[in-house]
Order: structure tokens, then sequence, then C-alpha cells
């Protein structure tokens, strides 16, 4: 188990090094050079110079790469382009609301998406299921960002229970929980549909298999053989696309962030790329990709910790 | 009260976007306390609807008619919750594949725990105590250490005897057991043939074995029941059975028992044709297709059960008492 962690980790830490060799591409594959984007075509030479010199981009590629990732290790992930402010700051000040707002859509998707797959099962075949697999869909086909315009129209401008924008005063719990909400449920709403699904799916699967019908003939109530002896096999292949999923969470992050105005980690890479702070960019990708794959390597131990059978193999 | 079983007129079809499939068709089948019955036929031929039908475990497609009444009790039409209370309880079934039995994520103490539901007068750890001492009693040895594997960790044949400790937990009137050396090896198949004949020593409920294994049922069996497309074609004790055989499937399916050649074959001998279909089963006799002994009546008139003695009778034209 601990030698397979220690290969995820480590296979994490390539996936990290790849991703910024191609963000790295990225910015030299935009036409003219990085700092005439920036400053615009009519900049002098000298300012230009002096950005070029800021960003480090005057360095070869393969030094700026080995310095970014230096750099990176002591905590240090440069300094934004504009405001001179050190990323890391920019970055740790964003990132817990970004996290409590990914956090707080995925508990929700969980704890509504799986009983709702699970009452499917129980209920398969009838008006229930149809109901619940017809409106799954629904919200699925629905983005993320047209929910969050739509729930802001009508909670926040119409109804007025709930604040429009913003994450709350800080240091005021409810005020804060309260502006999470709308967010919250804009990001969810999809990950229900997709939950409810993956869960029946999976679990019409095990519900077939021959221990199931072992627990039935040992005469177990119904929910519990859904609950603990299907549901602990049907929900591996959940935590997988949920763990996968997360990049897509924070992605939507970006599109809702937008829309409440709420500071986070999508608004700030937003405004970051539209003013080609490349820095800024760079670092919070970093951030965000370390994210990515911790919760992956998370995801996969937490199903050798499910599936006994994994862990043998890793063991073994 | 001593066990009782006795489904009369059991019928089970089943609905299918291509129409229904008639795969059990008017059985009668007895039991009592002490008694171990074997039912055996080709695949296909009903076994296995039969012995779901009595463990009360059929799918949702399935029509059932008839009776099955199990101590007093008919089983055909009670609702839901009374048959999951004699699930598990007084009816328990030792399944076909031991490698797929069990729960392959919760341990073999911890489903084995479960298993005893019924049991609300004991506590987690009187439970637990039963498991180790059955496990030991199917021969098992170091049962505390087993009940902490998880079933892959255990070989197919311990499966299989967990299977059974875990039905004999249970304390059923009725022991079910479908084919229970099918997925084994011919030596696990000894063996479990072997832990079985010694419960039947001490267990006095109805025991009913399935297999399409003629050895397992001459070693196992007071009586055995021939099955064929979805029938019972001849039913009778196992020494009527195996040395005096009347019905021609029965005679067909013993000729083809390898354990019986004594000399050396190049081909092994086969019956001639396929099952009728169950979707459409046929007017007369089940077996007419087939038979080398068919005349007139047996493709248009089903026959009746001819007694032979007061526990042999056949369904066949062609046999007289």
């Amino acid at each position: 188990m601990l030698t397979y962690a220690l290969k995820r980790i480590g296979l994490g830490l390539l996936i990290l090094v790849f991703v910024m060799v191609v963000m790295y591409a990225a910015v030299f594959l935009i036409p003219g050079d990085p700092a005439t984007v920036a400053l615009g075509p009519r900049a002098t030479p000298q300012l230009k110079q002096m950005l070029i010199e800021r960003m480090g981009l005057d360095q070869p590629v393969w030094w700026q790469i080995i310095r970014f990732f230096g750099n990176a290790v002591t905590g240090n992930l440069g300094y934004d382009v504009w405001s001179n402010r050190p990323v890391s700051t920019l970055v740790m000040e964003a990132l817990p609301n970004t996290l409590i707002l990914g956090v707080a859509a995925l508990t929700t998707a969980l704890l509504i998406g799986v009983p709702l797959g699970c009452l499917s099962v129980m209920q398969r075949g009838t008006v229930a299921d149809a109901i619940i697999g017809v409106a799954s869909v629904a919200v699925i086909a629905v983005p993320s960002f047209v929910v969050a315009i739509y729930s802001l129209l009508v909670f926040a401008v119409m109804l007025r229970w709930l604040p429009a924008i913003g994450a709350g005063e800080s240091g005021d719990i409810l005020s804060q929980a309260r502006a999470l909400i709308l967010p919250a449920l804009a990001i969810a709403l999809g990950w229900i549909g997709y939950i409810a699904r993956m869960v029946r799916a999976s679990m019409m699967e095990v519900m077939g298999e021959p221990h199931i019908r072992t627990a039935r003939a040992f005469g177990l109530p119904e929910w519990k053989i859904v609950s603990k002896y299907a549901l602990r096999i049907a929900i591996i292949p959940t935590i997988s696309l949920v763990a996968v999923g997360l990049g897509a969470i924070l992605s939507s992050a970006v599109f809702v962030e937008a829309v409440f105005s709420r500071p986070g980690i999508g608004k700030l890479i937003t405004d970051a790329v539209n003013t080609r702070n490349y820095p800024v960019v760079m670092g919070t990708v970093l951030i965000m990709t370390a994210i990515y794959v911790f919760i992956t390597i998370a995801a996969d131990l937490l199903i050798a910790r499910l599936d006994p059978r994994v862990r043998d193999v890793f063991r073994g | 009260m001593t066990a009782r079983l006795a489904a009369h007129d059991l019928s089970v079809r089943y609905a299918t976007p291509l129409g229904d499939v008639h795969a059990l068709r008017h059985v009668d089948i007895e039991a009592s306390a002490g008694e171990v019955i074997g039912i055996v036929g080709e695949s296909g031929c009903g076994k296995s609807t039969l012995v779901t039908a009595l463990a009360n475990l059929l799918p949702g497609n399935a029509r059932v008619s008839g009776s099955i009444v199990y101590n007093g009790t008919d089983l055909v039409g009670l609702d839901p919750h009374r048959q999951r209370m004699l699930r598990g309880d007084e009816i328990a079934l030792v399944g076909q594949d031991p490698m797929t039995a069990f729960n392959p994520v919760l341990t073999i103490g911890d489903q084995l725990v479960d298993f005893q539901h019924h049991r609300h007068d004991l506590s987690r750890r009187q439970k637990e105590a039963r498991i180790a001492e059955t496990l030991a009693r199917v021969g098992i040895s170091d049962a505390r250490r087993r009940m902490d594997s998880y079933p892959h960790e255990l070989s197919g044949g311990m499966r299989q005897r967990v299977a059974i400790a875990a039905a004999l937990m249970t304390d059923p009137g009725l022991l079910i057991a479908d084919e229970p050396t099918t997925a084994l090896d011919v030596t696990m198949e000894a063996q479990i043939i072997h832990l079985l004949r010694e419960l039947r020593r001490e267990f006095n409920g109805i025991i009913i074995v399935v297999s399409h294994h003629l050895g397992v049922i001459a070693e196992l069996c007071d009586r055995v029941y021939v099955m064929y497309a979805g029938e019972v074609v001849e039913d009778g004790d196992v020494d009527a059975i195996f040395h005096d055989a009347r019905h021609p499937y029965t005679r067909a399916l013993l000729a083809c028992d390898p354990a019986r050649f004594h000399d050396r074959l190049d081909r092994l001998p086969t019956i001639p044709g396929s099952l009728p279909s169950l979707m459409t089963p046929p007017a007369g006799c089940v077996y007419a297709a087939r038979c080398e002994r068919a005349f007139a009546p047996c493709s248009n008139t089903a026959p009746a059960a001819t007694q032979l003695t007061a526990t042999h009778a056949a369904r066949c034209h062609a046999v007289h008492a």
C-alpha cells in the first residue's frame, strides 16, 4: 500500500512538471513575445525589456522551468506583473473560497445524488425511477452558469432571499454560508444528476451479482442489501468519476465565480488571463494541478481502502 | 415441529418480451424432515427454477401458480415480508458458485454475522462465537482467522464450506443445495460430498440437492425427482431410480453417465436431439421428440403419472404398473 502511494505521488509530480512544460509552450505559442502581448503594440522597447526581465523571459526556457519549480518548492510562485504582490499570497487569498465552494458543491451533490441513485434502484421500473431518470438528464444538460444566472435572478433579485454577489462578510460564518448557497447549488445541480445516474447504473450491475442473491436468500432487508452489500461496490466508479470530475467542478467554478463576483481561484485565473499576467496564471495553474493530482491519488487510495481485492493487487 | 414440504401442481413461467417461457409445469414434490431429496436433469430442465421457487427467490417477471405448502403455510402468494422472514430462518440456500456467492468487499465474519439477523436474541459476540463453532464443524481450521478474511482470500472448496456453514447457522427446516459441487474440481467435489454426507446424519430438516451429476445424487439422496423440460418425468427411491428406472429419459440419462461404463469407449453416448422450446411446450409428452419408444399417443396426449410402487412413479405412455 505504501509503495503504491509513493508510486502514485511520484507519478503525480511528473504530471505537474509536464503540465508546466505545456504551460510554458502555450506562452511561447502566442504570436509575438509575451511582453508585447501584455503591454500592447505601442509600448516602448525599454518598458518591454523591463517586463521581459521581470517575467524572466530573457532566460532559456529549460532554465525558466527549473527556476520556476525551484522557487515553487520554497513557496515562491513569482510576482504579479501588475501589482507586484507575490502570487502565493494571491492564491492563498483566493483558494479557500474556491475550495469551500467546491467541497460544498461536491458534498451537496453526493448527499443528494447517491441516495437518489439508490432510491432509483430500489424502485426500478416505477414512476419514481422514471422521474429521477428524466430529472437527472435534465439537470446534467443545463450548464452551471445558466443555473447560476437564473438562480441569481430568482432567489437573489426577485425573492431577495439570498445575496447576489460576493463571498459574505469575512468573519461572519452565517453571511458566508448564505453567500455560498447559490453558487454551490449552481455547480452541484448537474453533479446530482451525474452521480444519481452513475450510482444507479453501477448499482443495477451489482444487484444482479450472485452475492446479492445470497444476501436475499438469507432474508436480509432490501435497504440493508442496497446500502451495505451493493453500495460498497457500486460507489467505486462514482468515486473515480467524482475525482476526475473535480477538474470539471473547478473549471465550472470559473464561470460561477464570475457570475456571482465571488473572489476565488476561478476569478483570479480569468482576470490574469485577460491581462496576460503570466506569473499569476502559472502559479495558479500549478496549485490547481497539484490539488487535482492530490485528489486523484486520494481517490485511488480510498478505492483501495474500500475494495480489498484492489488492495491485494498493490500489496502483491 | 417436524418440517414438511409439499409442492402441488406448481408451474412457473417467465414473462419475456418474446413471450412466456414455461420453465416449470405441473410439478408435484413432497418431502418430510430427515429426508434428502435429489433433483436431477440436464441443463435447462427447470431444476434451478424449482428450487428458486421453493426459496422464494424468483425474479420479478416470474408468474407462479399451484401451491408450495411448507409446514402448513402456502408460500405461493405469501406477502413479501413474510417470505423474507422465512428466508435465512426456515429456508436456507447454498448457491451454485462459491466463487461469487459472497460479497467481495466484506469479510466472511461480517457477512455471516449479518446472515444471522433473524436471531435478535444473540449479541454480536455470541453470533461470532456461533460462526467460529459452525466453521469448525464444516472442517475449517483456524476459524477465527478465516472470519477476518475476505472471500477472495479463500479457495473455492473453502468458500463452499463457508456457504454450507452459513446455511447451517440459520438452523433451517429446509436446506437447499443448488448444484453444490458443479463449480468445484473433482477433489473438492469429493470433499464437499463427504461433508454433506456427514451433515445429513445430524441434520433433521429436509435437504434438497440439485445436480446434473448422477453420482452426487446417488451418494447423497433418499429419493430422486428426474426432471425434463420443466416437468417431473419420474420419481422414486434412489434405488428404484438407479436400478429400476422405467422412464425412457431416465434410462437414457443413466446410459450417458460415464461413471457407469465398464469399458473404455471411443465416443461418449448422448441423447440425440435437444430440449423442446419452453415458449411453446409440446401438447403431448415433453420427451416424445427424442424418445426411442415414442408411439401414436405420445405426440398429442400428455401422459399421466403411472404409480409403479407406493414410492415410484413415471409419466410415460409406455410404462404400465
